[in-house]
């Protein structure tokens, strides 16, 4: 069991990359921009009281975003560049199992991208108590950790699609088509699902993407990506309530599942397809 | 004694490219031994196999009497590899890199030390990614030689280096067998290996073709002759008769010449079954083949397009579904 030392060498490696600082820069920008925004700008929070719940609701789908491209950039390399250019050499030739170097790369890739985010997320703060928005600070630690879970999540997903081939181009292919399809061109699934269902005839709030009016395989189907799940689970732990209305595969908490099955599934196919690879 | 490395009808086919073929070989405990071929002869598919990063097609492999898929993880415990075409970390200096393997192992080595012992220890808080081909090669043998292995597999060790680091890497090979380690290394050029092995084994197209001693090749190469004879015309008839001789190891022939290559044998029972043959002798020539044509002739293939051999073997290295045979021209012509 080496992947510890795998992940300490990947972070290593990955810490004297100028783009990392380049993301943290980025990330951190951004974080105090969007703040500022909610803080100083009364039309943002819509004339409701400044509170750190609203602002970090009004922060996650941002924040969604920018983690789902991050961890394209940070990871789509970290196992295929090592078989392409011969590093996985020195990195299988020494008692490193397959595994190992999976598990580790998972780690030290997400120990990659949490730096800028925790540093963002911490930045921020000073808006907060700048602009004298309460604090909640319960809140802001629960969301935090589920960023991190969030950032987790997505890691192991690149870094599984990575695992699966030997040609980086292959795998840079297959992590933007994922990233388009789950990030950008959902809504026409769920959209053209529903139209669908409810025989070829425009539903009701057809394109508000309100869950409560969808039926409830459309507002599942909805639920689904990476990064509607963070957002429900967001949802979750600062609406103090897991649970939600409808039927148990749309509460919080089967979020948090469907987060787990998104890092799960695909870091189980790429050690398969990895582990039977020839280098 | 015991079997460093233990190769048992070793196959291994990359489509349908045969990398290797049928290789059985054994390397014994504490020897120095030379794997030789020239490139694309599946060398380093070989060493692939005892590291585990390509599963044979057929056969087994086994390493310090261990299974060599089954068993990877504690072979390569107990193994020091210098692999072929690999690639240094560019971000992480030479301490990195030898501190990442003295982690993996679990050994408590002190990387400056070994970065010493190398030669590079004035470089060691240098990014890898600015040290020279030497360099590189210099690192990864000191990453090789972290918790004094058993046996070190050694990929083209030469690679890189001038003739003084060439023959400083002579010189820590010969240390690490004075300690009791086994070494294995591979090299397409016969001089880096004669002055050091105890044994060699020939590659070539994938199958092994000799496995001896220097001293016994160089004794196969002092006592084989070549004989040329010119003559009037080649009768068939002579040539079978040539090829039932004692001694005679390979006949060949142009329309005017005969060239005969034996080994003990009577050089006059070659004429007289040419002269029976009908044919009339008009000169003849011998001569003693060297070590490095007897090399050459267990290796023809490759020597008729070593560059471009070469080129083609750089190319397949960077596209690992193909193997670095696809380069060999005798291959692709089949």
């Amino acid at each position: 069991m080496t992947w510890a030392v795998v992940a300490r060498k990947d972070f290593a490696d990955a810490r004297r990359s100028r783009s990392l600082w380049a993301l943290s820069a980025v990330f951190l920008l951004l974080a105090v921009l969007f703040a500022s925004l909610y803080a100083f700008v009364p039309e943002i929070s819509s004339g409701s009281e400044l509170d750190s719940i609203g602002l970090l609701g009004f922060l996650a789908s941002p924040i969604a975003l920018f983690v789902a491209v991050a961890s394209l950039v940070i990871a789509y390399k970290s196992v295929a560049g090592e078989t392409e250019s011969g590093s996985g050499k020195l990195l299988l030739g020494l008692p490193n199992s397959r595994r190992d170097v999976l598990v580790g790369k998972i780690l030290g890739r997400t120990l990659v991208l949490a730096v800028p985010v925790v540093v963002g997320l911490v930045a921020m703060l000073a808006v907060i108590f700048a602009a004298d928005v309460s604090f909640a600070p319960v809140d802001y630690a629960l969301f935090v950790a589920v960023t991190l879970l969030f950032v987790l999540v997505y890691i192991a997903f690149f870094v599984g699609v990575s695992a699966s081939t030997a040609s980086t181009t292959r795998a840079a292919t297959i992590s933007v088509l994922a990233l388009v399809i789950l990030e950008f061109a959902w809504d026409f699934v769920t959209i053209g699902t529903w139209f669908v269902l409810n025989g070829f005839q425009v539903p009701d709030g057809l394109f508000t993407n309100d869950l409560s009016a969808m039926p409830d395989l459309v507002a599942a189907l909805a639920s689904l990506p990476p990064s509607a799940a963070y957002m429900n689970a967001v949802a979750g732990v600062l609406g103090n309530s897991m649970t939600g209305g409808g039927a148990w595969f749309l509460s919080n908490w089967f979020s948090l599942i469907v987060l787990a099955l998104w890092a799960i599934v695909p870091a189980a196919i790429g050690y398969r397809r990895y582990s039977r690879a020839d280098l | 004694m015991r079997s460093a490395i233990e190769l048992t009808g070793l196959t291994k086919h990359f489509g349908d490219v045969v990398a290797l073929d049928g290789v059985d070989l054994t390397v014994e405990e504490g020897e120095i031994f030379g794997f030789l071929g020239p490139n694309g002869a599946g060398k380093s598919t070989t060493i692939d196999t005892l590291l585990d990063f390509v599963r044979p097609t057929a056969g087994s492999a086994r390493v310090l009497g261990m299974d060599a898929q089954a068993e990877s993880l504690e072979i390569r415990r107990r193994v020091g590899v210098l692999p072929d075409a690999y690639r240094v970390y560019d971000r992480l200096t030479g301490r990195q890199h030898v501190q990442f393997a003295i982690d993996s192992k679990r050994t408590d080595d002190d990387p400056m030390a070994l970065l010493e012992r190398v030669g590079i220890a004035d470089a060691a808080d240098r990014k890898a990614g600015g040290y020279s081909k030497g360099m590189r090669q210099r690192l990864v043998l000191a990453m090789a030689l972290v918790g004094e292995p058993d046996l070190l597999i050694l990929d083209e060790p030469s690679t890189g280096l001038d003739p003084n680091g060439a023959r400083e890497m002579r010189r820590l090979i010969r240390e690490e067998a004075e300690r009791g380690a086994t070494v294995f290394f591979s090299s397409h050029i016969l001089e880096q290996v004669e002055a050091i092995c105890d044994r060699v084994a020939i590659l070539n197209e994938g199958k092994i073709v000799t496995v001896d001693t220097i001293a016994g090749l160089r004794e196969s190469a002092g006592s084989a002759t070549e004989l040329t004879i010119t003559v009037d015309a080649v009768p068939d008839a002579a040539l079978d008769a040539l090829d039932a001789l004692d001694g005679v190891q390979g006949v060949a022939a142009t329309d005017r010449t005969i060239t005969v290559t034996m080994g003990a044998g009577s050089k006059t029972a070659i004429l007289d079954a040419i002269e029976s043959a009908g044919a009339e002798m008009l000169d003849f020539r011998t001569s003693e083949t060297s070590l490095e044509e007897l090399f050459a002739t267990f290796t023809t293939v490759a020597d008729t397009d070593e560059t471009a051999a070469e080129l083609d073997d750089e190319a397949a290295t960077e596209h690992p579904d193909e193997t670095d045979d696809a380069a060999n021209p005798a291959e692709v012509a089949r």
